[in-house]
């Protein structure tokens, strides 16, 4: 699926298998985005850079 | 209680998808929470396993201590997660427990911390004491540039920034290995390569990884810097040093990719079935 990045207008790739919370990025300007399913529908939030406590 | 194993997730990552592809296979009930769409509330929540699967440190920590209240078991526990999600504390542990390691030092003052670096020589490597990934990770070559980075630290404000954690920088192999335990057992290790024009060996950063057979020696340190942090699923990376191998960082979150494509390991199936098996005891 591609939604369109709220940033520079080109589509963001999502992948088909995309979970609720996910993280994408848009290839064209680097814009992070988190995946939200609701009810069904999928929709993309701007998330910020990576935050200083992430990791694994 | 419907699931046997409910993982929770802020972001999911090809990870998490694998845990549900492998506990299906296996025919364990497991479910995915989105941390971000669940409220805990003591007096109604109940989970039989919690598999805490952030990529916050913060809220994977918090999430073990209030998941400890109202679940049977939690995955890695709160103890661990305490260790781990701290690298000074990880380091102070496996110090204190004879873990080979590189020699750190943690201060709260500039003053300080440049007259630590000089004994511990330049170039000298600074880390956040959260977060991985190679993050905010920098080799200074000389005081200078310890000095700039510190006063860059002191500007932007924030109390984490304020602890210096410092670390000598150890001669090795233009690589890292990264062990996979889970139990009492390692699963999966790789040996993870720098990307071109960069000293870091992160998969995140681009790090390529290759196939790695531990000696039976190498195995028992991971073994032992595990339970040292309390056990549980972890990434645990080492360092090939002149002294041997150096134990440098403990993941308790740990992301298996980049060892999965390097062994054809199925991670994800040795976790799920470490986790039923605790749900058996």
């Amino acid at each position: 699926m591609i939604l369109k990045c709220s940033e520079c207008g080109e589509g963001v790739k999502v992948p088909d298998d995309a979970l609720d919370g996910e993280l994408v990025l848009c290839e064209v300007c680097g814009t992070q985005f988190m995946v939200k399913v609701e009810n069904g529908r999928i929709s993309l939030s701007q998330t910020g850079e990576i935050q200083e406590d992430w990791g694994e | 209680m419907c699931a046997e194993v409910t993982i929770f997730s802020d972001h999911p990552r090809w990870e998490e998808k694998e845990l549900l592809r492998a506990s299906k296979e296996l025919g364990v009930k497991a479910e995915l929470l989105n941390i971000a769409r669940v409220a805990l509330d003591c007096a109604r929540t109940l989970f039989e396993l919690s598999y805490i699967r952030c990529i916050s440190h913060t809220k994977s920590q918090l999430l073990a201590w209030l998941l400890s209240e109202y679940s049977e078991i939690v995955v890695n526990s709160r103890h661990t997660y305490t260790i781990c999600s701290n690298k000074a504390i990880t380091t102070a542990m496996l110090s204190a427990s004879g873990i080979p390691t590189p020699r750190t030092v943690v201060c709260f003052d500039r003053a300080l911390a440049l007259e630590k670096a000089e004994e511990l020589g330049f170039p000298v490597v600074i880390k956040p004491v959260y977060g991985s990934w190679g993050t905010m990770v920098g080799k200074l070559s000389d005081r200078d540039s310890l000095k700039a980075v510190l006063e860059h630290k002191w500007a932007l404000g924030s109390p984490q920034d304020q602890v210096i954690y410092l670390q000598e920088f150890v001669k090795r192999p233009p690589r890292d290995l990264r062990a996979v335990v889970v139990g009492e057992k390692v699963v999966a290790c790789s040996a993870r390569y720098s990307p071109p024009g960069e000293w870091r060996t992160n998969v995140a950063l681009g790090g390529k990884s290759e196939r790695h057979k531990l000696t039976q020696e190498e195995e028992e340190l991971f073994l032992k810097a595990a339970r040292v942090v309390g056990g549980g699923v972890l990434g645990i990376d080492a360092m090939e040093s002149e002294r041997g191998l150096l134990i440098h960082e403990i993941n308790p979150g740990v992301e298996f990719k980049g060892v999965v494509e390097a062994t054809r390991v199925d991670v994800a199936r040795e976790i799920v079935s470490y986790l039923y098996s605790l749900i058996k005891k």
